[in-house]
């Protein structure tokens, strides 16, 4: 059990999906993989599929039409799953509360476990998100 | 001519690029619009960021006691909007910018501020602070008049609905007409 564990920390891989955002945080998140941030130096390594990844990185406001299509990325995660809402709009709304076609964070559809807030985000504190996440992982 | 550009080029393929981030603390440049956070010994509670928050993150809730100024960082954009409209230079933008939490309410400053209570019914009504602030404000103006601070202190320690029901009537609106002079 330990080993599984111990491999889950040292190689969580992602999936990045944008429910409506405006890009910013986005390109963050490109600055984060980048050699200069690198944040491949924690196992986080970017996948195309859901199904290969182990945390969800979701960015933007999550609109009415995208709602549907986040559940449906969400399920198709494999568990243990974990998100992660980075960006403002992704934790609160930020700037798009209480307009009528969002539904004001990614919370309001899939349990989140942590809060990147920043608009956008500096690619420091998206890793500092990350570290915080692996740090619930290895207590839980 | 971009003699820093070539310099950097030749430092980052002589030793690792990537920075040490998490072991070691990174410090944003200067003009960095981080959290903003409050200065409680400054603030009034007059609320002036919170009628100017461009996407309303800072919100007060006035309870029996206290005026209670928030400002939710998952909400705030970082304009420095409020450090801009502040009379009393009590909120400022700092360079922090490791935010994140488990909770969505936990990312989240502010300040409670007490309020002045009615000396006739004891009804809390307007901000200790500002009332104080306000009046010093105005005492050089006032003196020129030959008009003392306390006589508006005294003006001004009544709730809206008092000030209009005591018997102090005809004196106070004898201070109203000398203030208008």
């Amino acid at each position: 059990m330990n080993l599984v564990r111990w491999s889950r920390i040292r190689s969580p891989w992602v999936f990045h999906f944008n429910a409506g955002g405006c890009n910013g945080c986005d390109i963050e998140i490109l600055a984060a993989l980048n050699p200069r941030y690198d944040i491949e130096r924690f196992g986080m390594i970017l996948r195309g599929s859901p199904r290969h990844a182990d945390v969800l990185l979701c960015t933007g406001t999550v609109t009415r039409q995208i709602r549907n299509r986040l559940q449906r990325i969400y399920e198709q995660v494999p568990e243990p799953k974990f998100v992660m809402a980075l960006g403002n709009c992704a934790c609160t709304g930020g700037v798009f509360q209480n307009c009528y076609n969002v539904h004001e964070g990614v919370d309001k559809v899939v349990p989140v476990d942590v809060y990147v807030p920043g608009c956008p985000p500096r690619p420091q504190a998206i890793i500092d998100g990350a570290v915080k996440l692996l740090t619930k992982l290895s207590k839980s | 001519m971009k003699r820093h550009i070539i310099l950097e080029g030749i430092r980052g393929s002589l030793n690792p690029f990537t920075t040490k981030y998490p072991k070691k603390s990174y410090i944003p440049p200067d003009g960095f619009r981080g959290a903003a956070e409050y200065d409680a010994e400054r603030c009034v509670g007059c609320g002036a960021c919170s009628q100017q928050c461009p996407p309303g993150a800072i919100t007060y809730t006035d309870d029996e006691k206290e005026r209670k100024l928030r400002l939710s960082y998952g909400v705030c954009s970082f304009c420095g909007r409020c450090e801009e409209v502040c009379p009393w230079d009590a909120i400022h933008l700092t360079k922090k910018y490791e935010l994140a939490v488990y909770n969505r309410e936990d990312a989240e400053t502010g300040v409670d501020i007490p309020f002045f209570q009615c000396t006739e019914c004891g009804r809390p009504f307007f901000p200790y602070p500002q009332m104080k602030a306000s009046l010093e404000k105005v005492g050089e103006t006032l003196a020129e008049y030959g008009i003392k601070q306390e006589e508006l202190a005294n003006l001004i320690s009544l709730c809206p609905t008092c000030s209009f029901t005591v018997d102090k009537m005809p004196e106070r609106r004898m201070f109203m007409r000398r203030l208008v002079k």
